[in-house]
């Protein structure tokens, strides 16, 4: 794809599409490495949440956590994540941190994104 | 420093006050309106992709506020609006996957990043 037919489609989407595009694409950098191209297997998570969701998932850094966060999310037990597994995994992320966003905000005196 | 993925995820919350806090009611709930808008401004292109044939956008949309309204009240609250999000997250990525094979088809190959 040329860089002008890209950049117009970037253009034409919105800010939730492209956080949506960006989900999927690091999915995909991660996926392609090891087994089956579209999923994930252990090592390819532990990867993607060591460079990608260092700040958000803090506590996931030892073995035996992604050792049971992979085991929770791999809800068909075939040892590799589907995107859609993947995606559970992502929305909790996300309502956790959104959570937190309403806690900080708390302790302050007026409530503003 | 953020990542780009937390970034995106930061994003998402972002879009998701900005109208659930829009003049229709100032708090943390997307009522029924500010989903529709929402959606149709922020997931338009999805929207076209993922409408089931012959049916109307107007019901689709319903149909999803419906189907992310599990405790069936007037509103979603945050985690009952990623529900949605998920969803047309897992249809895009089918979709790229559609994309990918209709170019291969026509001998163009399977392009993975960088994006």
């Amino acid at each position: 794809m040329s860089q002008v037919s890209q950049t117009l489609i970037k253009e034409e989407f919105s800010e939730l599409e492209k956080a949506i595009e960006t989900i999927i694409n690091i999915f995909h950098q991660y996926s392609v490495r090891i087994g089956h191209w579209d999923t994930l297997a252990k090592k390819e998570l532990k990867q993607l949440i060591d460079r990608h969701l260092v700040n958000f998932l803090k506590t996931q850094k030892d073995h035996s956590a992604i050792d049971s966060l992979f085991k929770e999310l791999d809800k068909n037990k075939d040892q590799q994540l589907s995107f859609g597994e993947f995606m559970i995994l992502i929305t909790r992320v996300t309502i956790a941190t959104h959570e937190h966003i309403h806690q900080e905000e708390g302790g302050q005196q007026q409530h503003q994104h | 420093m953020t990542s780009k993925l937390e970034k995106a995820l930061n994003d998402i919350i972002e879009v998701y006050h900005k109208y659930s806090e829009s003049e229709c009611s100032e708090d943390d709930y997307l009522q029924k309106d500010e989903f529709k808008k929402l959606l149709k401004k922020e997931a338009n292109s999805f929207l076209r992709c993922t409408l089931p044939h012959g049916m109307e956008e107007a019901d689709y949309i319903e149909d999803l506020f419906q189907k992310a309204n599990k405790n069936k009240n007037e509103y979603l609250h945050f985690e009952e609006f990623v529900t949605t999000l998920a969803k047309l997250a897992i249809h895009a990525h089918n979709m790229s996957h559609k994309a990918v094979k209709q170019g291969e088809e026509q001998g163009q190959g399977h392009v993975h990043g960088p994006h």
